[in-house]
């Protein structure tokens, strides 16, 4: 399945939690599909409701103090737009760990390995000169599953092992060739010795009556010529050389290729894969660190299942979120459901997302825009995206949207291009 | 041009028994091997528990062992070999690290085994 299908088309992120320090102007109800219930960054970003424009992926212990130092801001105010993530595991050097050990973990490995901690903070502008109130969060995620490595990637692997092989027999040349032609350059020196003896000898011979020389210009000259086969041998040995060079420096760069998309294809395992993230969320009044609060939690359980030879993938995303503001601080439950597959050079995808609102009044929760949203909603939709050549891709949409606080269902009905960029729509949804 | 070889000459004194070769491409890097006893190939790929013969049979000859390894990590590109020699008179540990030149870059690592008997 391509990752081609995340693109944002009918979905705008919406602007959930209780970090959001917006204006309370009337909203409606956003559009939102389960691609933005998973957790694409950090889950303690995604707590705050924020994006940072850069997150910290220290992996040295070293790196995480000084980001730590960085993050913990000034004179006990808690900063703007901080956000890291770091997997404890990582942080020092895994020298004995091999590539299939790492592929074959077993859940005990696997939350080692794969469980990362996050925080962020966040200090929204404020309108007026008060001191702005700020909160901060605190997450945990690990994988519980992580699948099997693809068909694709163990194509990849085997490409590679076959340029390794190849890389070794031409390093042996290489290094054999360079053993050969060792004494080139004395060899050349000294064959520019005789040749020019050799050319003093011939014409003393010839022009002179030293005849006496002639054995010793005869002596020169089976010199000479055994000195120009060794300096022939030695220049074909160092031909070789060079020429072994380029094919190592030519099996080098497609190693390069190879690894690059090793390391894209290993991100996407194949059978089940499951997610798990936790974390929490507090207020931290006009900034100060003494001055905080428990602000709200949030659970994202996320399994997946990739087919290993259909193009089949399944997607379930299960989260819970707790004092969202845009829904007056209730708390938030999503499930939802995603199936796609591969249909010749596209995909065609359908979800169906349930949205319960917790902790609400009897006649369900409020919405900002001063209507009531349902306590219980659903969405469906289905998706086709086909490419259209090079980053240009068609994609379509259709089904229904959330009920709207007045009771009627939006239809989603999309048509669009994706330019690589992101998504134009062409007919939009009416939202 | 190719870069050096990271390379370990050692010699590993062989005894009665069957001498063992596994090579280790650790720091969860992409490496592959082959290995020549004296001028014969006598494997390659993955590396592990290869038999290269008794200590009666093999001492006097050489086992050269080349490995390379690819990066394949994204932010860190730290590599290491182990070779272990096992059934001679000690089993052998040799580890030597080192890191691509650039981000996905290779490195050839070069181990080369004398294997010595009672009587050298």
């Amino acid at each position: 399945m391509r990752p081609r299908w995340l693109i944002p088309l009918v979905a705008a992120t919406p602007a959930l939690l209780g970090a959001q320090e917006s204006a309370r102007e009337p909203v409606l109800p956003q559009a939102v599909s389960l691609e933005t219930f998973r957790l694409s960054g950090p889950p303690a970003l995604a707590l705050l409701g924020s994006s940072a424009a850069s997150v910290a992926r220290p992996n040295t212990p070293r790196d995480l103090i000084a980001s730590l130092v960085s993050g913990a801001g000034a004179n006990g105010i808690v900063p703007d737009g901080y956000a890291l993530e770091t997997a404890p595991f990582w942080l020092v050097r895994r020298r004995a760990m091999t590539l299939a050990e790492y592929h074959e973990a077993s859940i005990g490995q696997l939350i080692r390995q794969f469980t990362a901690i996050s925080v962020a903070t966040s200090r929204p502008s404020s309108r007026s000169d008060a001191p702005r109130d700020a909160r901060a969060s605190i997450a945990i995620r690990t994988l519980l599953a992580n699948g099997r490595p693809s068909p694709r990637l163990r194509a990849i692997g085997d490409s590679m092992r076959i340029a390794q092989l190849d890389y070794i027999s031409r390093f042996r040349r290489w290094e054999d060739a360079g053993a050969a032609s060792s004494g080139l350059d004395g060899a050349r020196r000294r064959l520019e010795q005789q040749e020019e003896l050799l050319s003093s000898l011939f014409i003393r011979v010839l022009a002179g009556p030293e005849t006496s020389l002639r054995d010793s210009t005869i002596r020169t000259l089976a010199r000479r010529d055994s000195l120009r086969a060794f300096v022939a041998s030695r220049q074909s040995a160092a031909d070789r050389e060079l020429a072994a060079a380029g094919d190592l420096d030519r099996i080098e760069a497609r190693l390069e290729t190879l690894a690059k998309r090793f390391a894209a294809e290993e991100l996407e395992p194949h059978g089940l894969i499951l997610e798990i993230a936790a974390g929490g969320r507090a207020l931290f009044e006009e900034g100060q660190w003494g001055r905080q609060r428990t602000d709200g939690l949030g659970i994202w359980l996320t399994p997946m299942y990739r087919s290993r030879t259909s193009g089949f993938e399944l997607i379930g995303v299960s989260r819970y979120l707790s004092g969202v503001k845009d829904y007056d601080g209730h708390d938030l439950l999503d499930i939802g459901l995603r199936a796609g597959i591969d249909a010749g050079k596209g995909s065609f995808s359908a979800e169906h997302v349930w949205r319960s609102l917790h902790g609400s009044p009897m006649s369900g929760p409020a919405s900002p825009a001063g209507g009531e949203y349902r306590s219980r909603t659903t969405r469906w939709a289905v998706l086709l995206d086909y490419p259209l050549g090079g980053k240009l891709w068609a994609v379509a949409s259709f089904g229904s949207d959330y009920r709207l606080p007045d009771g009627a269902r939006p239809v989603i009905a999309t048509i669009g291009l994706n330019l690589g960029l992101g998504a134009i729509e062409i007919i939009p949804s009416r939202r | 041009m190719p870069r050096k070889p990271i390379a370990v000459r050692k010699e590993y004194a062989v005894g009665p028994d069957q001498v063992r070769l596994s090579v280790l491409v650790g720091d969860r890097q992409f490496g592959t091997s082959m290995v020549f006893l004296d001028d014969e190939l006598v494997a390659n790929g993955d590396i592990d528990e290869l038999p290269l013969g008794t200590g009666p049979e093999i001492a006097g000859r050489a086992v050269t062992v080349y490995t390379v390894v690819t990066d394949i990590r994204d932010k860190k590109n730290d590599m290491s070999v182990t070779w272990i020699l096992t059934g001679g008179e000690k089993t052998a540990t040799i580890e030597k690290s080192g890191s691509g030149a650039k981000s996905f870059g290779s490195q050839m690592f070069k181990a080369v085994f004398e294997l010595t008997g009672d009587d050298e």
